[in-house]
């Protein structure tokens, strides 16, 4: 063991007796926005279609400016393009350009239409299929509110394109009624908030009232005083802990995780790192899936005894749950958490997934806000997506269900270029409603980006990868796919001042 | 110092343990740092004594070797990572890799990093791991400890740590439920005095089987009287006559008798209480055998009850007084020094209940014996079976049972409150156990 002795962090030694600073961990500076909540009493009664035209009235302006800009002085073969109000204006033969809505005809794709001509009122379950057809029948199509019409030309096999984007394409109508796409558009990043733009109060919290007024004075003399005081801080970021009653596989990573973050692990070198993680976010995927359906679907027999006032104790199995609650519960005395659902959480369903209640945690729930208040909690569940303010970066992060939809339209495994495809589209979940189910929106498209995120966080995916990606304002994102953590063990962390990525990965055995 | 060498010693070499340094830091109080270093120092000193006894695991921290960790990438991942691997989609970041093993696997996890920045001791056990799994049961024991002040362990501290205060905790919020009910139904009812009994009901319920509280139940079985139909007391003398009819004159045992005999009617609610409507039918044929001895008997039992009530009403009404006077919304409580006149309509009120007994004949006795009877068979019997054939005789001078039966139960019950009425009423309109509006429908 020659080798240990240069291990600087080596607690293979006989106690010191030393006494151990008392470390404490660094402020979060945290301001939920809270776009995606949806009313408590919610209407059901509208139709989809409205989100449709929401979408296309908010980002048309935008890909328009783009595309005229572009296309401004395009002349191919003597013809300038020309801008096309509406998709039915478009001319055989006319070289032009033209924004709508993309819609992907593809066979594959489960179709509302189908299913109610063939009178099938029950929902399937969502599938992990493909959509995406390799042998070339899939169809791309661009509509506004007047018509269709069907986009070819080799171009579109180079980019991403799923329904509900909007773009805006350049090309001639052929003689079989398709448009030969010359060139294509995205709106591209919308405008990105300075850092600090919404948190330049800091709202820590409820009590800090004598803090409140020193950081106010702070603001008053110089902004950059803000630059230090989150300093050095770290975001960890997990998604997909799924904790479950039966699949022990990955119950000593978790209990490893937890002793990781509350700084009980290691050294003290590196437990002064970890003290500078200053925030968890839960990505979404917390309870195991696999449990539920055995559980839900064996005893059917059994049921009647055991229903009590039309609820079925058995079909229920709380200890997930309870699991999880212990583990947050451990935690949040030391770090804050925000807590965002995923596609098995015990949520609603339907993208905005509203924020778990904080009923299922009996241990974590005093940390929550209470009820009714616009305090923001300790412990934040929150919507999914979410968009909020983080140590002054604009943060947008999702459970993952608007990529994993996205990645079902296509041929390519790059979910970081569907995350920056969702940028680029200014629309962080375009599928909705078509395929990712959705509430109605009626009054506002959420999923529109109005604010390009610093940071844009999608959890439950299949392995970790980061990037950055530019816009021509001068817009910089860091795109993070966060990875289950039962299959890879992996976190992230997020310095807050650079925005520099890490991650740590727990193995065992 | 040397503490923490024999407190090892004792949990893994004599108890057979694993030992984290979680769970050791807990036990002993000491920052989880130092517990480190005792499990170190321990499995040193031991293993010096005597060579593998301990077996430990190792907690790693630091950068693997890139090489390394580009071999694990392909080996873990599917062929659609590979592709990923082909194509930089992401940036490269730094990893950290967290490492627990066993000792045996300690020098070649050493030799994947390329740099660790920290090692220490996770767990001790007598025996070698097989599966790393266990320690999880570990984790759980070191959660379940009572952690005071996690300042001791090296938690890190976050003082911006806040938590809403609640309003209402839990345990206030749920028991206003119960005493709710008893609140409800001195209202409903109107009955001063029945108030008191409804009100012991509670106690009643949680000490069904204790004899001497034979008194205290014989009075409250008034309050089931409302949720029953108020058939609850007569029921309970019915049975009490019942069963010393074989002995016949058993009047003055009363204490074990009427014990068994309202225990038997506590059973009959649990059980039966959604039973009303079959009363009415069976006493009809039940009642028949009864004889003028056993009326007697009946009689007298009924009478030494009463006054027990009153002596017992006395007594718990003014420890009612004490307990819970905001139970009742209407002041009966204070009188009770001269509660006297005030605790005797109470027999009274249950008089009538069984008055119809007593005054206006056996019929609706006989009924309610019926009720009893139900009951009994319910349980378990042959012999009880047999008591009921005696009952039918007497039956028959009554036969018009029925319709006098709720009669009757109307004259009590207007006599003494419009509120009793609705009890009835309710009663006729099948009220009762919740769990009958969910059934078959």
């Amino acid at each position: 063991m020659s080798q240990l002795d240069e291990i600087e962090g080596n607690l293979l030694r006989k106690p010191t007796g030393e006494a151990q600073d008392a470390l404490k961990r660094t402020a979060s500076e945290y301001k939920p926005l809270h776009s995606f909540k949806l009313d408590r009493e919610k209407s059901y009664q509208q139709q989809f279609a409205d989100m449709y035209f929401l979408r296309l009235t908010k980002v048309k302006p935008a890909v328009e400016r783009r595309a005229a800009e572009a296309w401004r002085n395009t002349i191919i073969g003597d013809e300038p393009a020309k801008k096309v109000e509406r998709v039915l204006d478009i001319r055989q033969g006319e070289l032009c350009w033209v924004s709508g809505t993309v819609y992907m005809d593809m066979a594959l794709k489960p179709s509302i239409l189908e299913d109610v001509s063939n009178d099938r009122w029950i929902s399937a379950p969502m599938s992990n299929n493909k959509y995406y057809a390799d042998d070339g029948s899939d169809a791309v199509t661009l509509e506004d509110e007047s018509g269709r019409i069907r986009l070819v030309g080799s171009l579109l096999k180079g980019v991403i394109l799923v329904t509900g984007c909007i773009v805006a394409v350049m090309g001639t109508e052929n003689i079989n009624g398709e448009l030969e796409v010359i060139d294509l558009k995205f709106p591209d990043l919308p405008p990105q908030p300075e850092r600090w733009a919404v948190s330049k109060t800091p709202t820590t919290k409820g009590k800090g009232h004598d803090k409140k007024i020193k950081d106010e004075d702070e603001d008053e003399e110089m902004t950059d005083v803000h630059q230090p005081r989150g300093s050095g801080g770290k975001i960890a970021i997990v998604s997909g802990l799924e904790f479950s009653s039966q699949d022990a596989s990955h119950a000593l990573e978790l209990d490893l995780l937890l002793e990781y973050l509350l700084g009980e692990a290691l050294d003290p070198t590196v437990q002064r790192e970890i003290s500078q993680i200053n925030r968890l976010i839960i990505a979404g995927n917390s309870i195991s899936l696999e449990e539920r359906q055995p559980i839900g679907t064996d005893p059917t027999e059994k049921k009647k005894d055991q229903k009590k006032y039309g609820y079925d104790s058995s079909a229920y199995n709380a200890l997930p749950s309870q699991l999880f609650d212990e583990f947050l519960s451990t935690l949040l005395p030391t770090i804050p958490v925000t807590l965002l659902p995923g596609a098995q959480d015990p949520a609603n369903t339907s993208y905005p997934q509203q924020p778990i209640h904080p009923a299922m945690f009996s241990l974590s729930r005093a940390y929550t806000a209470p009820p009714a208040s616009t305090e923001t909690g300790w412990f934040d569940t929150v919507t999914n997506p979410w968009e909020g303010e983080i140590d002054g970066w604009r943060v947008l992060a999702t459970g993952g269900q608007n990529i994993d939809d996205i990645f079902k339209y296509v041929g390519s495994n790059d979910r970081l270029g569907m995350m920056e495809a969702t940028c680029r589209w200014r629309c962080s979940a375009p599928t909705a409603p078509d395929t990712l189910w959705a509430y109605p929106f009626q009054d506002d498209d959420p999923f529109v980006m109005h604010s390009c995120p610093h940071l844009y966080l999608v959890g439950g995916q299949p392995e970790f990868g980061t990037k950055t990606i530019k816009g021509e304002d001068g817009q910089v994102v860091r795109l993070i796919a966060v990875p289950c953590f039962a299959a890879t063990k992996e976190i992230v962390l997020v310095d807050t001042e650079t925005l520099d990525v890490s991650k740590v990965q727990i193995t065992t055995g | 110092m040397e503490d923490y060498k024999q407190y090892l010693a004792q949990k893994i070499l004599t108890e057979d343990w694993v030992v984290t340094y979680r769970f050791l830091s807990r036990a002993l109080r000491v920052h989880v740092n130092t517990a480190k270093e005792m499990l170190y120092d321990f499995y040193k000193w031991q293993n010096d004594k005597r060579p593998d006894t301990l077996r430990a695991t190792y907690m790693i921290y630091g950068t693997k070797k890139i090489l390394v960790r580009q071999d694990e990438d392909v080996e873990m991942a599917n062929p659609q990572a590979s592709e990923a691997i082909d194509a930089p989609f992401s940036d490269i970041v730094p990893t950290y890799s967290l490492s627990l093993v066993s000792q045996e696997q300690l020098q070649e996890s050493l030799s994947k990093y390329s740099k660790v920045a920290s090692i220490h001791i996770y767990s001790l056990a007598p025996h070698s791991l097989k599966d790393l799994q266990i320690l999880t049961d570990m984790a759980r024991q070191a959660f379940k400890l009572p952690t005071t002040d996690d300042k001791v362990y090296g938690t890190i501290a976050n003082p911006n740590a806040w938590k809403r205060e609640r309003r209402g905790g839990t345990i206030p919020a749920s028991s206003p439920l119960e005493p709710k009910i008893e609140v409800n139904t001195p209202v409903k009812q109107e009955v001063k005095p029945t108030a008191k009994p409804a009100a012991k009901e509670e106690p009643k319920i949680n000490s069904k089987p204790a004899v001497p509280s034979v008194p205290t139940k014989t009075p409250t079985s008034t309050a089931p009287l409302k949720r029953q139909g108020s058939s609850g007391i007569s029921q309970m003398f019915a049975k009490a006559t019942m069963k010393p009819k074989k002995p016949a004159t058993k009047a003055t045992d009363s204490p074990t008798t009427s014990a068994s005999a309202s225990g038997a009617e506590d059973n009959k609610n649990s059980g039966a209480m959604s039973d009303d409507g079959e009363d009415d039918t069976q006493p009809v044929v039940d009642v028949k055998h009864e004889d003028g001895n056993a009326r007697q008997a009946r009689r007298d039992r009924q009478a030494e009850l009463r006054r027990m009530m009153e002596e017992s009403d006395e007594e718990e009404g003014s420890e009612k007084s004490v307990d819970n006077p905001e139970d009742d919304p209407m002041d009966e409580e204070p009188p009770p020094p001269d509660a006297e006149p005030e605790l005797e309509p109470e027999p009274k009120v249950e008089e009538p209940a069984e008055v119809v007994s007593s005054t206006s004949g056996g019929r609706r006795k006989g009924r309610r014996r019926v009720v009893r009877k139900k009951q009994v068979m319910d349980e378990n019997g042959y012999l009880v079976t047999i008591q009921e054939q005696g009952w039918e005789s007497f039956s028959e001078d009554d036969t018009p049972a029925p319709l006098p039966k709720i009669k009757q139960q109307q004259q009590t019950v207007k006599s003494e409150t419009t509120a009793k009425l609705k009890k009835g009423a309710a009663k006729e309109a099948g009220q009762g156990n919740i769990m009958s509006f969910f059934s078959k429908k």
